[in-house]
C-alpha cells in the first residue's frame, strides 16, 4: 500500500467528543454592546476596578479591526450574532460537589475528566468550565493547605481582589489586539492559578474547557502567578460538541512569574473542527503569554493543536528577566478543511535570556498549516540565544505548509539560530514497517507519532499517552 | 485487510522438502523500466539458496518484489509462497505469514523507538501464528536474550529505528528482527557487506542458528566469506533481471576466482533449476 | 503613516511622474496631477514594515536629470580587447542621454550570438507581467517603468559563452537612472551578465532586468551595486526559467543609503536550478533590503540560495526569502540559508525566510543564523599573535569572501570592490 492509500484511509476521524448536553442554560440575549458588558460585570457581582477594565476594554475594541496578516480564510464575524454569556442554571453558591447538576457530572464523566471524588484523576486537580463558568474546581482544599489557591477566575475576581488587579492584563494589555481586547470586556470565567513563595505545586492542575451552547461565544481567562521560587505545571484540554455552526472561543491566558519561579503551561486541544467538508467547527482565536519576569525564571509552553476549524495562536514569552529562560513546543496537525495559524513569540528583553523553539506542524487533507513564530532580541539582551526549529511534514498534495519566522536582532552579542525542513510519510519507511508486519494506517500513525517525539517528550507524563492517542486517532478510524 | 480468511492463522506444520517459495518467469518493472525480465527460481524448506551477480543486475528487485515494495509493477510471471498467490498480499501480510527482508540499505526513523517498533512488528507476526502478544516487560526480555545471539548492545534499544546506527548495526539490526519474527523464508540483500570480520561471524551464527530443516534462506551476496560460513545448496548468477546459471557451491568459488566475465563468455544455455 | 507624511509622499509622486513625462519619450508616463492612482507603499504593509523610502523622497522629483559619468571599468574587463578582436565580451556603459556605448564612446560592436531586439519588442514588464499575474509590480520596476528608456533588449544564442558587462557610474546629485534590460535567452545559449555600479551623490538608480531562459539556458548575473550614503538603488530582476535551464545570480551590495533588490524568479515548468547569493554589507545608516521569491512552477526544480549580510554601525539589513512549491512542483529541492552578522549595538538585522508548500513529495529546508563574530574563531586567531581588530577584519573578510568568491574573476578587479575587501569601513568613496 502506498503512502497515499495509507492515507486516504485516515480520512474517516470520528469525533468522540461531539454530543450536546441538554442543560437547562441561562443566557443573555445575542449582541454586543456597552450594557451587555455592563450586564456582565453586574451578573457576577464585580468590584468596580473589573467593571473599569471591562468598559476600557469595550472602547479599545471598538476601535480597532481584526488582524489581517495571517494565512486564515473564513467569513466575516458577525459580533452581534454571539452570545455573550451563558451558563447553566445552578444554585449560585455551590458548597460541594454533590450540589453541582449531575448532568454536568455526567458530561464531564463521558469526557474522561471524572469531577466526583471517588472517581477524580489521581494526582491532577481540575477546573471544570461549562460554556460561560466553572462549576466545579477539585481538591481545592488540599491545595489550600499549601497555600496555592487555584479556583475560578470569578471567584479570584471576588476572593483575591488584590492580586487580579496587579496582574490581570499586566502580560497581554487590553488593547493588545482585537480578539484580546474583545476577550477583556466580555470573558465570563477562567482559571485562576497563585503559587506563593517557595512552593512546589504538589500536584498537577488542569483546567478543562467545554463548549456546549452553539450560539454562545466562549471567552475565558486565565491568569497564573508563580513566586519567587514557586512552580507550577498546568494542563489545559478543550473539547465541543458537533454543530455545523462555528462557535467563536477567544481566550486570553496570562503567566507571571518572578525570580526562579517556573510554569509549564501544556494545551492539548481538540475543539470540534469541523466536519470532513469545513463545515462547522471552532474558530479558536487565541493571546497567550507568559512574562518572564524574575530573574532565572523559567515559563515552558507545549501545545498539542489538533482540533479547531480555525486556530489563531501564537504562546509566546517575554523574557524580562536577566538569564530567563522561554520554551515553546508545539504539534499542529490540521486535516480536512482546517485552517491553523500558530507559532510562537519570544521577546528577549534581558541580559542572558535564552529561548528554544521546537515546532513539528502535520498537514494533511485539504487543510492549511501555517508556523509563524518572531524572535526579537532587544538591545538590551546581551548574551541571550534563541533556538528554533520547525518541521513540517506534508501527508497528501492537497495540503499546505508554510513557515513564517520573523527573525529581528538588535543586540550583537545575541545569538539566533533557525532551522527549518519539510518532509513526508517516505515511502521507504512505510515499506520498512510494513514489510515487518505493521498496518499501513498503524504505520503512518507511528510515523507521524515519531515524527512528533520530542514534543510529546515534553508533555506531563499523564498527557504524552493521551497526546500520542489523539493523533493517532486524528489521523485514522483507529489505532492499530 | 483482514488477513485471517485468506493466509492461515495458524501456520501449518511444515515437511522439510517442502515448496515453500516459487517464483515462474516473474518479470517486473519500476517506472517503465523492466528490470526483471523472466526469473524462475524454486526453493524449499531445508534449503540454503545463495543468489549473486554484478551491481545492477536485479538482485535488490527481486527481493522487493518478495516483499512487496510497491514502486515495483509486476507485468507477468507468478510468486507463490506454500502454494498461495503471494502477490496478492500486502506488505504485511507477507510479513507476518513468515516472508521477511532484510533490507541492503535499512531506512532510518527518526523518533520511532526502536524497542517499540520491534514489539509491535513481533507480536504482529506472533498474533498470525497464534501465539499470544507479549506486553511490554515480557518482549524486553525476550528481545534481550535475542540481541545476545547477534551480540548486539541493548542500548540500541532505547534508540530510534536505525537512526545513526553504522553500516554494520544496521545489518545486525536486521539480523535481529530476523530472529524476533522467525520467518520460514529469509531473504537476506547483501547483510554481509561492510562488515567488519567479527560482525561477519556473529551474522553468519545468526543466519545458521536460524536455518532450520523446515524453513529456507535466500543470501544474496558477492562474497565466497560468507558462503564457507554458510555452505550454501544451490547457488544461482542472475544477471539483466534473469538467472543465468544455476550451481552448487562450486558455482561460486569459480565465481569468486574468475569473475562475472566468466560467466557472460560461457553461454547460459545450462540454466537448470533444482 | 500619518495624514502628513502620507500627503507628502503622494505629492512627491506625483511630481516625480510629471516630471518624467515631460521627458523624451515620456509619454508613457503621461500623468496629470492627481491622476496618479497609485501610492508609494507605506510601512504597513506587511513586505515593507521595516524598510523606510525617505532616501529615495530625499530627492527632489522636479529636478531629476540622466547625467552620468565614466564608469570604473576593473583591469580585467578594461584590458580585455573589445569589439571585433574578442568576439565574446562586450563591455558598454550608459550615456547621459540614455544610450549604451563602448567605452570608447561607440555604439556597441555586437559580438556573435548578441542580437539587439528592436524597440517595440523591448516594453518594459513583460516578463514580469507573466511572472507576477496578480497584483501590482514591485516598486523599483514600477517606477522603472514609468521612467522614458533606456532600454536595452538582446537576444542570446549559440554555445559560446558570452560576457556582457554593463557599467554605471553617477558622480552628480539629482540623476535619475531607471535602465531596462531584457534578455531573451534562446535554447542552449549563454550569457554572462555583469553589472557595475557606482554612485557618490544624491541620486537613484532603479534596474530593472528580465529575461526569459529558453531550455538548457544558462544565465549568470553578477550584481555588484556601490551607493553613498545619500544614494537610492531600487533593483528588480524577473526571470522566467525553462526546464534545465540554469541561472545564477550574485549580488553584492553596499554603501547606499537605501537598497531594495527584489528578484522573482518563476521556474515555468520545474526541472531547472537557481542560484542566488547574495552579500550585503550594511555600515554607516546604510539600509539594505532583499525580497527575493523563488517559485516553482512544475516539479523537480532545484534552488540553492544563500543571503549573507553584515550589519556594523547603525547598518539595518533586511532580507524576505519567499519560496513556493504549489502542488505540482513534486521533487522539488529547495535550500535556503540566511548567515547574519550583527556588529553594533546600533546595527539591526531582520530577516524571515519564507516557504510555502502544498506539493508532499519535497525537499525543502531553510535556515537562519543571527550573531556576533565567533569568539573561538576570533581566539584562534588572536593565538596565532594576530591582533583583535585585525582578526576581526580578517572573520568579516572571510564572511563576505564566501559570497565574493561567486563573482567572475574579472569582476573581482572592480576598484569599489577592493575597497569593500581592503578597509572595514569603505563606505565613503
Ligand atoms: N526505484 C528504482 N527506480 C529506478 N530504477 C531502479 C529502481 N530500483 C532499481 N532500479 C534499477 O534496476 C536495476 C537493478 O537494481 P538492483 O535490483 O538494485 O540491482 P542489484 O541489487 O542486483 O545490484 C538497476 O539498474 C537499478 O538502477
Ligand atoms: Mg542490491
Amino acid at each position: 500500500m502506498s503512502s497515499a492509500t495509507a492515507v486516504e484511509a485516515l480520512n474517516k476521524t470520528p469525533y468522540r467528543y461531539g454530543f450536546v448536553t441538554n442543560i437547562e442554560t441561562e443566557k443573555i440575549s445575542k449582541g454586543l454592546d456597552e450594557s451587555v458588558v455592563r450586564l456582565i460585570s453586574t451578573k457576577k457581582q464585580e468590584p468596580d476596578f473589573m467593571r473599569q477594565f471591562r468598559l476600557k476594554a469595550y472602547a479599545q475594541w471598538q476601535t480597532m479591526a481584526e488582524p489581517d496578516w495571517a494565512a486564515l480564510r473564513y467569513p466575516p464575524l458577525d459580533y452581534q450574532d454571539i452570545v455573550y454569556y451563558s451558563a447553566p442554571r445552578q444554585k449560585e453558591q455551590k458548597a460541594s460537589l454533590e450540589e453541582v447538576d449531575p448532568a454536568l457530572l455526567e458530561t464531564f464523566d463521558k469526557l474522561g475528566i471524572p469531577l466526583s471524588e471517588q472517581k477524580r484523576l489521581g494526582n491532577v486537580a481540575v477546573d471544570a468550565v461549562f460554556d460561560s463558568v466553572s462549576i466545579a474546581t477539585t481538591y481545592k482544599q488540599k491545595l489550600a493547605e499549601h497555600g496555592v489557591v487555584f479556583c475560578s477566575m470569578g471567584e479570584a475576581i471576588k476572593d483575591h481582589s488584590e492580586l487580579v488587579e496587579r496582574y490581570l492584563g499586566s502580560v497581554v494589555p487590553i488593547g493588545d489586539n482585537f480578539f484580546a481586547a474583545l476577550n477583556s470586556a466580555v470573558f465570563s470565567d477562567g482559571s485562576f492559578v497563585y503559587i506563593p513563595q517557595g512552593v512546589q505545586c504538589p500536584m498537577e492542575l488542569s483546567t478543562y474547557f467545554r463548549i456546549n451552547s452553539d450560539d454562545a461565544g466562549q471567552f475565558e481567562r486565565t491568569l497564573i502567578i508563580a513566586e519567587e521560587r514557586a512552580s507550577v505545571s498546568y494542563l489545559e484540554g478543550c473539547t465541543a460538541p458537533m454543530f455545523d455552526t462555528n462557535q467563536l472561543h477567544a481566550a486570553v491566558v496570562e503567566l507571571v512569574a518572578l525570580d526562579d519561579a517556573s510554569i509549564k503551561y501544556s494545551t492539548v486541544q481538540n475543539w470540534y473542527a469541523g466536519d470532513e467538508n469545513g463545515k462547522g467547527g471552532i474558530y479558536n482565536f487565541v493571546t497567550k503569554r507568559g512574562l518572564c519576569k524574575g530573574r532565572r525564571s523559567r515559563i515552558s509552553w507545549t501545545q498539542v493543536e489538533t482540533g479547531s476549524a480555525i486556530t489563531w495562536k501564537y504562546p509566546g514569552c517575554v523574557l524580562r528577566g536577566r538569564d530567563s529562560v522561554g520554551e515553546f513546543y508545539s504539534v499542529a496537525l490540521t486535516n480536512h478543511h482546517q485552517q491553523a495559524d500558530t507559532g510562537t513569540k519570544m521577546v528577549h528583553v534581558g541580559p542572558g535570556s535564552r529561548s528554544t523553539v521546537i515546532s513539528k506542524g502535520i498537514s494533511s487533507g485539504h487543510s492549511a498549516n501555517s508556523y509563524r513564530g518572531l524572535v526579537h532580541m532587544g538591545p538590551q539582551a546581551r548574551g541571550a540565544r534563541n533556538f528554533s526549529q520547525c518541521d513540517s511534514m506534508l501527508i497528501g498534495d492537497q495540503a499546505a505548509a508554510n513557515t513564517h519566522p520573523y527573525i529581528q536582532s538588535r543586540q550583537p552579542e545575541a545569538t539566533v539560530e533557525h532551522e527549518a525542513s519539510t518532509c513526508n510519510i517516505s515511502e521507504d519507511q512505510l515499506f520498512y514497517l510494513q514489510s515487518r508486519g505493521i498496518e499501513p494506517e498503524a504505520a503512518v500513525s507511528m510515523l507521524v507519532s515519531g515524527f512528533c517525539r520530542d514534543v510529546f517528550n515534553q508533555l506531563p507524563m499523564e498527557f504524552a499517552a493521551e497526546a500520542d492517542k489523539l493523533l493517532a486517532l486524528k489521523l485514522e478510524g483507529s489505532v492499530g | 485487510m483482514t488477513s485471517t480468511e485468506t493466509t492461515p492463522s495458524r501456520e501449518a506444520p511444515i515437511q522439510p522438502g517442502d515448496v515453500l517459495l516459487s517464483i515462474e518467469n516473474l518479470r517486473a518493472c519500476v517506472e517503465e523500466n523492466e528490470i526483471l525480465r523472466g526469473v524462475s527460481l524454486q526453493i524449499r524448506a531445508g534449503e540454503i539458496h545463495a543468489l549473486m551477480g554484478r551491481n545492477g543486475s536485479g538482485k535488490s528487485t527481486l527481493s522487493k518484489v518478495i516483499a512487496g515494495h510497491p514502486a515495483y509493477t509486476v507485468t507477468a510471471g507468478s510468486i507463490h509462497y506454500r502454494g498461495q498467490d503471494l502477490l496478492a498480499f500486502s506488505p504485511e501480510e507477507r510479513a507476518r505469514s513468515g516472508v521477511f527482508l532484510g533490507f541492503q540499505y535499512p531506512v532510518e526513523i527518526p523518533g520511532v523507538s526502536n524497542l517499540e517498533f520491534l514489539r509491535v512488528s513481533c507480536n504482529a507476526r506472533r498474533q498470525h501464528r497464534g501465539q499470544e502478544e507479549l506486553d511490554t516487560f515480557a518482549f524486553e526480555d525476550h528481545v534481550r536474550e535475542t540481541m545476545a545471539i547477534v551480540q548486539m548492545d541493548p542500548a540500541f534499544l532505547e534508540r530510534s529505528v536505525n537512526e545513526g546506527f553504522s553500516g554494520g548495526e544496521k545489518k545486525r539490526n536486521e539480523v535481529l528482527q530476523m530472529a524476533l519474527l522467525e520467518p520460514l523464508v529469509a531473504i537476506l540483500d547483501e547483510t554481509d557487506s561492510g562488515l567488519d570480520i567479527d560482525a561477519l561471524r556473529i551474522v553468519a551464527n545468526g543466519v545458521k542458528r536460524l536455518a532450520l530443516p523446515t524453513t529456507a534462506t535466500l543470501l544474496i551476496t558477492h562474497y565466497q566469506r560468507l558462503l564457507d560460513a554458510i555452505t550454501p545448496d544451490f547457488v544461482h548468477v542472475m544477471a539483466e533481471g534473469r538467472i543465468l546459471r544455476t550451481g552448487d557451491k562450486d558455482l561460486a568459488m569459480a565465481l569468486e576466482e574468475r569473475g562475472y566475465d566468466w560467466i557472460d563468455e560461457t553461454d547460459g544455455s545450462d540454466v537448470r533449476q533444482p | 503613516m500619518s495624514n502628513a507624511t502620507q500627503f507628502r509622499s503622494r505629492l512627491w509622486l506625483e511630481t516625480l511622474l510629471q516630471t518624467l513625462a515631460r521627458q523624451p519619450g515620456g509619454g508613457v508616463a503621461g500623468q496629470r496631477a492627481g491622476d496618479c492612482d497609485w501610492d508609494l507603499p507605506s510601512r504597513r504593509s506587511e513586505a515593507w514594515r521595516f524598510t523606510d523610502l525617505r532616501c529615495l523622497t530625499r530627492l527632489d522629483p522636479g529636478r531629476l536629470h540622466t547625467r552620468t559619468a565614466s564608469p570604473h571599468w576593473p583591469e580585467a574587463v578594461r584590458q580585455a580587447p573589445s569589439g571585433q578582436g574578442s568576439p565574446l565580451r562586450l563591455c558598454l556603459q550608459l550615456d547621459s542621454r540614455g544610450h549604451w556605448l563602448s567605452p570608447q564612446g561607440e555604439p556597441p560592436p555586437w559580438p556573435r550570438g548578441l542580437m539587439p531586439l528592436a524597440n517595440e519588442d523591448i516594453t518594459p514588464g513583460q516578463v514580469a507581467r507573466t511572472l507576477m499575474p496578480a497584483g501590482p509590480l514591485p516598486l523599483g520596476a514600477r517606477l522603472n517603468s514609468v521612467t522614458p528608456g533606456p532600454s536595452l533588449g538582446l537576444r542570446v544564442s549559440g554555445p559560446d559563452f558570452i560576457h556582457l558587462d554593463l557599467g554605471i557610474r553617477v558622480e552628480q546629485a539629482q540623476a535619475w537612472l531607471a535602465p531596462h534590460v531584457l534578455l531573451v535567452l534562446e535554447p542552449g545559449a549563454r550569457l554572462c551578465l555583469s553589472w557595475h555600479v557606482a554612485v557618490t551623490a544624491p541620486a537613484a538608480v532603479l534596474p530593472m532586468v528580465e529575461a526569459r531562459l529558453g531550455l538548457g539556458a544558462q544565465l549568470e548575473e553578477a550584481a555588484m551595486t556601490w551607493g553613498c550614503p545619500e544614494a537610492a538603488f531600487l533593483g528588480g530582476s524577473f526571470v522566467h526559467q525553462s526546464p534545465w535551464s540554469v541561472y545564477r545570480r550574485t549580488n553584492v551590495t553596499w554603501g547606499w543609503g537605501l537598497s531594495r533588490d527584489e528578484p522573482f524568479i518563476r521556474q515555468c515548468q520545474g526541472r531547472a536550478e537557481t542560484h542566488l547569493h547574495g552579500l550585503a554589507v550594511a555600515r554607516g545608516q546604510s539600509l539594505l533590503d532583499t525580497h527575493s521569491t523563488v517559485y516553482f512552477d512544475g516539479p523537480a526544480g532545484r534552488l540553492r540560495q544563500r543571503h549573507q549580510a553584515l550589519a556594523d554601525d547603525q547598518g539595518h539589513s533586511v532580507f524576505n526569502g519567499r519560496v513556493v512549491a504549489p502542488r505540482l512542483a513534486q521533487e522539488t529541492d529547495a535550500g535556503q540559508l540566511s548567515r547574519n552578522l550583527l556588529l553594533s549595538a546600533k546595527a539591526r538585522i531582520d530577516t524571515k525566510p519564507q516557504l510555502e508548500i502544498v506539493a508532499d513529495n519535497v525537499q525543502c529546508t531553510h535556515g537562519a543564523t543571527v550573531s556576533c563574530l565567533q569568539d573561538d574563531e576570533l581566539f584562534y586567531l588572536q593565538s596565532r599573535g594576530i591582533g583583535r581588530d585585525q582578526a576581526s577584519r580578517l572573520l568579516q573578510r572571510g564572511f563576505c569572501e564566501e559570497i565574493l568568491q561567486r563573482l567572475p574573476e574579472a569582476a573581482l578587479s572592480w576598484p569599489p570592490l577592493r575597497s569593500l575587501l581592503e578597509t572595514p569601513t569603505p563606505d565613503q568613496p
